[in-house]
């Protein structure tokens, strides 16, 4: 009996000796699955975490940077995101108060500021700071964060340059409707002038006759008074100075009506940028060129250097670049003419040119006084001008701007300084503007 | 219910009765089970308590108290396997709010796909306990056991009434216990 009792005992032993291994098995399969599972996704995580184009870092409950990715080292200028380890919360935040759970939104707990982030030799870059509280174990009160980083000098850029654009444009539609207004009466009004300009003439020529006739009736006493009374006549209206004075006013208000046509015409130019076909070019003969037809703005005041480099053939509008270029000249002659003016010195102006991966760049330099600090993002502004009238009408540089940026998908810049001159750079695209990215309607 | 149990039970019968009464009772037994039981493993609760209903008939009490007096059993077994859940309590009180809390959460960790009771607690007074038991299988002499066990293994007597029951229809079975000596009186 107890002999049966033990052996069933035992084969129970034995049962449950196979059931646990069979057990120990399954978790042990189990638990290689799920580690593999688990170091994919972790990879797959850090991946993200790694090549996410966004500066991500995160900050430990002690407040020191405990990783960030490589797009946050590269903001804040560091080697490798390893650098940026360990560093407290004020080498990263230029105000590192602000990760205060407090100021935290109660919804999602995400805390977004507009604030400045440090770079490694201090420099400050505005970001937009996205920061959610991490709390790795319940019972601690004190929390890390996980920041996002948008860098906002990008978008302030962005921003500047719509406004700008939408000035342009709107500028452009009054300019176009101003012109269009302008060229009727200007047409007409020269077109009497003309008239009048040639009628002129032939008065005066027949004027000419009737001053032969009162010679001849001077001396016949019966028409004495008809003289006297001609006499009377041409004295009060000054006859002589009139047949000096009358033809060149009208030559200068016909002198005037063109130029007031030109600048209808180049208004219009502004308003509506044509779209002929561009065609490659040599920039350096472009800008010999310019020189040339520059040369009486600059000649007295300034010396010219050239230090043209080699060039690709440039697909663009020659003429356009031209005008571009002049208008710059034109400008660094008077920034001169204005800075050596009550001595006997000239300055200098040096147009270079060069290649630069995928654009040239022409840089012209001068050794005026500068562009004031008031000035500086005005400067491209239609109608801004700080010349006298007749010297300036601000439109030259808001022209180079229209050819290089909207017509040829380029860049204008300029460096500054008081008192020692100023270089405007015009960067075109060799490929022509189609080669930048642009969404064409289908 | 885990195997754990089903062990516990077997050694619940063999120490009071001895090996063969034990193997008497299993034999009789009409169980899902054809297998040894296996502490890691789950099993029918019917088959738990259809070795429990042989084991009281074949001693000739009710159910109930056999029950019972297996959760009195079971407590410091389950101690002895389990001793880090009684570390630092020094009062059964702490003890028994940290069961639904700690000891069951941990259970469920450690032995996949287990199934104990939740326990909800009110505590009305340093020296009471009000303990609300719910679950499917409806064991409260289980629980009352398991409360003299606990008893026992802290060496303070603890009075204990059940004043609900989801058998009558209450949304859960309701225990009051008082305790001879208050919270921090060990201290
Ligand atoms: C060291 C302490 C304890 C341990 C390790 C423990 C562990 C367990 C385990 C493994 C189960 C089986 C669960 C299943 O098979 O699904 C269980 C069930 C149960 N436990 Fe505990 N327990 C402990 C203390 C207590 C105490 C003090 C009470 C009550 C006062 C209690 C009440 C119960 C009840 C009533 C069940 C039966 C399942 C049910 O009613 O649904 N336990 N426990
Ligand atoms: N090289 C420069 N040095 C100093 N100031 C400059 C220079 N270039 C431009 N500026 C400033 O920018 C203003 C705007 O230039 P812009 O060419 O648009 O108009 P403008 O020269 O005044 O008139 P316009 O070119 O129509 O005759 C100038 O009035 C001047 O104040
Ligand atoms: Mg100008």
């Amino acid at each position: 009996m107890i002999e049966g009792v033990l052996r069933r005992k035992l084969l129970r032993m034995q049962q449950r000796i196979d059931a646990l291994e069979t057990i120990i098995e399954d978790r042990s399969r189990e638990v290689f699955v799920v580690n593999r599972r688990l170091k994919e996704s972790l990879e797959f995580l850090e991946d993200i975490y790694r090549t996410m184009p966004q500066p991500l870092f995160i900050i430990d409950e002690l407040g020191a940077v405990q990783s960030a990715n490589v797009a946050a080292a590269t903001l804040l200028d560091y080697a490798t995101p390893d650098d940026l380890t360990g560093k407290p919360t004020s080498a990263v935040l230029a105000r590192p108060h602000h990760l205060d759970p407090a100021r935290a939104s109660p919804v999602g707990g995400v805390l977004r500021s507009e604030t400045t982030l440090l770079t490694r030799t201090g420099g400050h870059v505005p970001v937009l700071l996205s920061a959610s509280p991490l709390q790795r174990c319940d019972s601690s009160p004190e929390t890390g964060w996980v920041c996002v980083a948008v860098d906002l000098r990008e978008r302030q850029k962005l921003e500047i340059e719509l406004r700008h654009a939408q000035k342009l444009e709107s500028v452009g539609r009054l300019a176009a409707g101003v012109a269009h207004e302008i060229n009727t009466p200007t047409q007409f009004v020269s077109d009497s002038m003309h008239f009048a300009r040639e009628a002129v003439d032939d008065v005066f020529r027949v004027l000419e006759q009737h001053e032969v006739l009162r010679q001849w009736a001077t001396t016949t006493p019966s028409a004495a008074d008809l003289v006297a009374n001609i006499a009377n006549a041409e004295a009060e209206a000054d006859l002589p100075y009139l047949l000096e004075q009358l033809p060149k006013a009208l030559d200068r208000a016909l002198e005037g009506l063109g130029r007031v046509a030109t600048i209808v015409r180049s208004l219009k130019e502004f308003a509506h940028p044509d779209e002929r076909e561009m065609t490659l070019v040599d920039l350096n003969r472009v800008i010999a060129s310019t020189l040339d037809i520059a040369r009486h703005e600059y000649k007295y005041v300034a010396e010219v250097d050239m230090e043209l480099g080699e060039l690709p053939l440039v697909t663009c509008h020659a003429g356009d670049v031209n005008q571009a270029v002049l208008n710059i000249l034109v400008n660094a002659a008077h920034a001169i003419a204005d800075a050596v003016k009550g001595s006997d010195e000239t300055g200098r102006i040096t147009v270079r040119s060069w290649h630069e991966g995928e654009q040239v760049v022409i840089s012209i330099q001068d050794t005026g006084g500068g562009i004031p600090d008031w000035a500086r993002d005005r400067v491209f502004d239609p109608f801004f001008t700080t010349k006298e009238v007749g010297r300036g009408t601000g439109q030259g540089l808001a022209i180079t701007r229209a050819i290089v940026v909207d017509k040829h998908r380029g860049t204008i810049t300029f460096d500054t300084r008081r008192g020692v001159g100023t270089t405007f750079f015009i960067r075109l695209p060799i490929a022509g503007r189609r080669s930048s990215t642009r969404v064409d309607a289908a | 219910m885990k195997g754990v149990i089903f062990n516990l039970l077997e050694d619940f019968i063999t120490d009071g009765w001895g090996e063969q009464a034990y193997e008497e009772i299993f034999a009789q037994c009409p169980l899902q089970t054809k297998e040894a039981f296996v502490g890691l493993n789950s099993y029918p609760d019917a088959d738990l308590l259809t070795i429990v209903a042989k084991a009281a008939a074949q001693f000739d009490i009710s159910v109930s108290d056999a029950v019972r007096a297996f959760g009195k059993y079971c407590l410091p077994k389950l101690v002895a396997k389990y001793p880090i859940f009684v570390a630092g309590h020094r009062h059964p009180k702490t003890f028994l709010m940290s069961i639904d809390n700690v000891i069951h959460v941990e259970v469920r960790k450690l032995l996949k796909d287990a199934e104990p009771p939740r326990m909800f607690f009110v505590d009305p007074a340093p020296d009471q306990l009000i303990l609300r038991y719910v679950s499917k299988r409806q064991l409260c002499p289980l629980v009352s056991g398991l409360l003299d066990g606990t008893a026992e293994y802290f060496r303070t007597p603890i009075g204990h009434t059940q004043t609900q029951c989801t058998q009558s229809g209450a949304s859960a079975c309701e225990f009051h216990l008082t305790f001879e000596n208050e919270v921090g009186a060990f201290a």
